[in-house]
């Protein structure tokens, strides 16, 4: 895909300007070519396929497809937010669950669009089409090729469940602040790291991994890790570097501000400073660890019927996404670090400690992943393998989504 | 990074002073995001204010209620044949919220129709909600069906929604409300009350949460609302005389707990709310006529163990089950008129209590009851019907309960009785089911030590007064009665006893009866009279009986053995003329009865078989009607 987009960038854009910015152009292009495919692709699913309809099928924006599409399932609960602002009703799903950064940028555009939809749609879009810049350059300053920097951001903006990148959801935002995160934190830039690690914090509850993340890249700088800690020559590098420069681990502990900010807004507004976690049994969740929520899923699809489709096929997918997700963060570890690694692990256990639902829709923030993926497709016939079936589980998930039928 | 170039590198490349690129500037945006986060959380995405649409008076018949304007708390609402309906699933707690918010400083009235179906668990009222979508911080008043009883249950949402009982207790309306009932709540600045069907039910609970928004309440199943009023209300309309100021302590709230009772009678309307500021009751203890020994066996002493596991315990009656509900125990002695006092103290949990006018030692059936509420909030009274359902008749709140002594203390005459907790008078003049017979104690889910029981004379400086059938609640053993304007009548015509209980069990009495034996068809062998002394309301065992005979030319007396055997102890020819009704009059005294027929003593001095017992109509071969009959109780001479 990546030779076919060069051929006619070459064909169409022989000489410019934008050549000299690779890492501005790939990321646009991928982010031009999946977003208008998903967003005709949804708009044709929407018009041409029966949609479930009934209570709780809303639609945000009736007489605006190509808006409407994108304000589904927990889209709600975040305008809801924007409209009415937080609400915690112990024992029902209420939009207390949500982390306030995203529907905050919402609300900044929603004063120049006056429509909220369109004002998240704004928002996920611009924060995607920065976070595949970013992506980008993180994978070139990781892998120092370009055409693994190329596919890494076609990848993940192709994924099956990347429409979420175009939908009021948070997955935009969070992708964009994370990977910001482990760029500038690369870069050794721990202030910048810091300020996109606190973005990340309020966007979604596993962002504050980051803040463990950043610091161990700093000791990693400092020449201690994971895997040496159990050489004392580690520990007095880590010493040393403490002495030499003690200020940035502690801009680093900067990251959990944004969250203890928002705890202690829940702590003065409904007296619980969890209450993003105490409302997550409303949905189902229960903390019973991910061993046994895993088992749980396995037997519930062992005793279903896979050949006759009486199947809970969105289990399937997200069991199936919980293992993809976890062989991946032993292979970023050999690959790219511990720090990769750890956050892969985190943002996928922290929620699977208390069920699997939604998996398929966290890995899609996961860019390590994509990076990995993206290296071992330098391999022509990987790529096309990869670049085929994300793309067409990309349209059917669209299509899936935009007409009500829950996938992550 | 060999051909590419960071846009921040850019930055810093260009930038004479790159520590400002590097640390200043990020330093200065993440003070600038903590102050947007702040600032949009607190000022944007806090709940926002909800403006109140409506003022009181407000009086909504759920017509044509725009119910778009109103805070649905889960579930589907809908207007439907004038009234709002809602559809539950089995332990959804659902609620919807008006737009009227009141203010904290003006007393209010809030009512409402409620139709709850027979597969909904109940319905109920919010009041005060603090905020219109949520319930943390609001009250409940809700009419509940838990383990086939329907009870009151009265409380708060504290701020993280968990419901805290101020008040549980059972109720005595029928399982199925569908047929409606009408939910009231008076809420004033410190404290409210609840009325079902314009009797008070609960008063004095503390307000927790001051002002706010109104609702409506539902859980599980269908229920139907009718008839919402919100007004003003102003002190003078208090719906309980004398304001209560002195009993005005819940106790600390705890969870809901039930109490099991059945409820399925009409509520009957005691004078609660009277408090010792008002008047004692005009009784004063006499003699004691039993007083107990809690040592050897409980049977040696005359206590009859039915439920739970009771016995003497250093001086004490104690029962040891701190769980399971109605365990008894009753005392083998039938007294009437008298004042029970018990002292209790609370080993484990609350719910010791005491029962009364028992009708037979060993089972709860017909007698009343006063006991601790099990959340420790009060004490409610009431009395198990003979099918041992419970019926409510009050409630009054109490300083929290712990394990100090507590003296309980029950006044009863023929037609009334009062209640006194620890010298505190709870409530008085409340209408007796049972007028008299055996005392008891019991416990609910709770250990308790009972140290002493009383049972004294009251002194009322005046024979009880005389009763008569229309004050009676008669009780058709067999046969078929008729009652109307103080005459009764049985006209099944077969050739054998028929009784009607006169629910009065007594030991010394004078009663007297005008009997009119069949007058029609085969009069022969017809009779009626009277049988007494019965050991329960429905056995003849030991009991005593007296009679006309053979169409009134004959009445006979004696008494039945433990097979119900008649034994005759005496007879006299009498000469009546059987179309006119003839005055039967049984004295009982001491260990003796007399027998007179219009004035005329027939029989004297007839030895009893049983010290006390229960009254019953006799008719032998119908139609025999009994009209101007009237029961003196106590000393009475002869």
């Amino acid at each position: 895909m990546i030779a076919t987009l060069t051929s006619w960038r070459r064909r169409f854009w022989p000489k410019g300007k934008l050549q000299s910015y690779p890492w501005l152009l790939y990321p646009a292009l991928a982010f031009v070519i999946t977003r208008l495919v998903v967003f005709f692709g949804a708009y044709l699913a929407e018009i041409a396929l029966p949609s479930l309809s009934g209570d709780g099928f809303w639609h945000a924006v009736p007489d605006n497809i190509f808006l409407d599409v994108w304000a589904r399932w927990d889209s709600g609960f975040y305008i809801k937010i924007i409209e009415e602002g937080y609400l915690f009703v112990v024992g029902q799903q209420s939009n207390v669950a949500f982390f306030p950064l995203y529907p905050l940028l919402v609300a900044l555009v929603d004063g120049f669009t006056e429509n909220v939809v369109l004002a998240g749609i704004v928002v996920s879009h611009l924060s995607l089409l920065i976070a595949l810049i970013f992506l980008y350059r993180l994978t070139y300053l990781e892998f120092g090729d370009h055409g693994t920097a190329q596919r890494s951001v076609f990848y993940i903006a192709a994924f099956p469940t990347a429409f979420f990148f175009s939908a009021v959801y948070t997955e935009s935002t969070f992708l964009l602040f994370a990977v910001a995160t482990l760029y500038f934190a690369r870069r050794r830039l721990w202030a910048w790291a810091a300020l996109m690690g606190l973005l990340t914090s309020i966007t979604r509850i596993v962002g504050i991994v980051l803040w463990g993340v950043v610091m161990l890249e700093w000791m990693r700088v400092q020449g201690w890790t994971l895997s040496s800690m159990f050489h004392p020559q580690a520990w007095r590098n880590l010493f040393q570097g403490l002495r030499r420069d003690w200020i940035s681990p502690v801009i680093i502990s900067i990251i959990p501000l944004g969250l203890l900010s928002h705890m202690l807004f829940l702590y003065r507004t409904f007296q619980d400073p969890f209450a993003f976690k105490t409302v997550q049994s409303a949905w189902g969740r229960q903390n019973l660890g991910p061993v046994a929520i895993v088992l749980q899923d396995v037997q519930l699809l062992l005793e279903q019927s896979l050949l006759a489709g009486e199947i809970w096929w969105h289990v399937l997918i997200d069991v199936f996404a919980l293992f993809f997700a976890l062989v991946m963060a032993v292979l970023i570890w050999k690959r790219l670090g511990e720090g990769y690694a750890l956050f892969c692990l985190a943002a996928v256990l922290i929620p699977a400690t208390s069920g699997t639902g939604s998996i398929s829709r966290y890995i899609l923030v996961l860019f390590p992943i994509f990076m990995m993926l993206a290296w071992w497709g330098r391999r022509p016939s990987l790529d096309r393998a990869i670049t085929i079936t994300f793309t067409m589980f990309l349209g059917i998930f669209t299509a899936i989504f935009v007409n009500w039928v829950f996938i992550a | 990074m060999s051909g590419i170039k960071s846009p921040i590198a850019s930055v810093i490349a260009g930038s004479k002073n790159p520590r400002i690129i590097e640390w200043i500037l990020p330093l200065g945006l993440i003070v600038l995001v903590l102050a947007f986060l702040n600032l949009g959380l607190y000022r944007r995405l806090s709940p926002q204010p909800v403006p109140s649409l409506y003022t009181i008076p407000y009086h909504d018949q759920f017509d044509d209620t725009p119910l778009g304007e109103w805070y649905a708390l889960g579930g589907e609402w809908e207007l439907n044949e004038g009234t709002l309906r809602q559809f539950a699933l089995p332990g959804e707690e659902l609620g919807i919220v008006a737009p009227l918010k009141i203010i904290g400083a003006q007393p209010y009235r809030q009512s409402t129709r409620l139709q709850i179906s027979e597969e909904a668990d109940g319905a109920g009222l919010l009041f005060n909600l603090q905020y219109p979508k949520v319930r943390q911080n609001s009250h409940s008043v809700r009419l509940m069906r838990l383990d086939g009883v329907t009870q009151l249950i009265t409380g708060y949402y504290d701020p993280f929604g968990q419901f805290v009982s101020q008040a549980t207790v059972p109720i005595s309306l029928p399982l199925d409300m569908s047929g409606g009932v009408t939910l009231s709540v008076f809420v004033g600045l410190e404290t409210y009350l609840v009325l079902v069907d314009d009797q008070v039910v609960v008063h004095d609970i503390p307000l927790v949460n001051h002002g706010g928004w109104i609702g409506l309440d539902a859980a599980g199943g269908q229920v139907r609302y009718d008839d919402l009023v919100v007004e003003a209300w102003l002190p003078e309309e208090l719906p309980v005389a004398d304001t209560p100021t002195s009993v005005t302590t819940s106790s600390e709230a705890q969870e809901s707990q039930s109490t099991r009772p059945v409820a399925t009678a009409e509520i009957p309307s005691p004078d609660i709310g009277q408090t010792s500021a008002v008047e004692a009751p005009q009784y004063a203890p006499g003699s004691v006529v039993y007083q107990g020994q809690f040592q050897g066996e409980l049977t040696d002493a005359g206590w009859v163990a039915f439920a739970g596991d009771w016995a003497f315990e250093a001086g004490s009656l104690v029962q040891r089950q701190s769980q399971g509900f109605d365990r008894g125990i009753g005392y083998q002695e039938v007294f009437d008129a008298y004042l029970l006092r018990v002292n209790l103290r609370h080993l484990e949990s609350v719910g010791g209590g005491i029962l009364f006018n028992m009708s037979d030692p060993d089972r709860k059936e017909n007698a009343h009851l006063v006991r601790f509420t099990d959340d420790g909030a009060g004490i409610f009274w009431g009395f198990f019907d003979e099918t041992g359902a419970f019926n409510s008749q009050g409630f009054s709140p109490t300083p929290p309960v712990s394990t100090a002594p507590h003296t309980l203390e029950i006044f009863t005459d023929q037609e009334t009785y009062s209640i006194r907790l620890d010298e505190q008078l709870h409530a008085q003049n409340i209408p007796l089911n049972t007028r008299s017979g055996h005392v008891g104690l019991t416990t609910s889910d709770s250990a308790v030590a009972f140290d002493s029981v009383e049972v004294y004379n009251l002194e009322t400086g005046q024979q009880t007064p005389t009763t008569g059938l229309d004050l009676l609640e008669l009780d058709i053993i067999s046969g078929e009665w008729f009652q109307e304007e103080g005459v009764i009548r049985q006209t099944v015509d077969e050739a054998t006893d028929y009784l009607v209980s006169t629910g009065v069990a007594a030991e010394e009495y004078v009663l007297s009866v005008d009997i009119l034996l069949a007058d029609e068809g085969d009069v022969s062998d017809s009779g009626g009279g009277v049988v007494f002394h019965m050991p329960s309301p429905d056995s003849k065992q030991n009991a005593h009986m007296v009679r006309f005979g053979n169409a009134g030319q004959e009445v006979f007396w004696g008494y039945y053995d433990a097979d119900e055997a008649f034994v005759g102890q005496g007879g006299a020819e009498v000469d009546l003329d059987p179309a006119v009704a003839q005055t039967l009059t049984l004295l009982v005294k001491g260990s003796t009865y007399k027998i007179s027929v219009n004035g005329e003593t027939v029989g004297a001095d007839i030895p009893l078989q049983q010290e006390t017992g229960w009254i019953s109509l006799l008719s032998y071969r119908g139609p025999v009607t009994f009209s101007n009959f009237s029961l003196s109780l106590g000393d009475v001479n002869p």
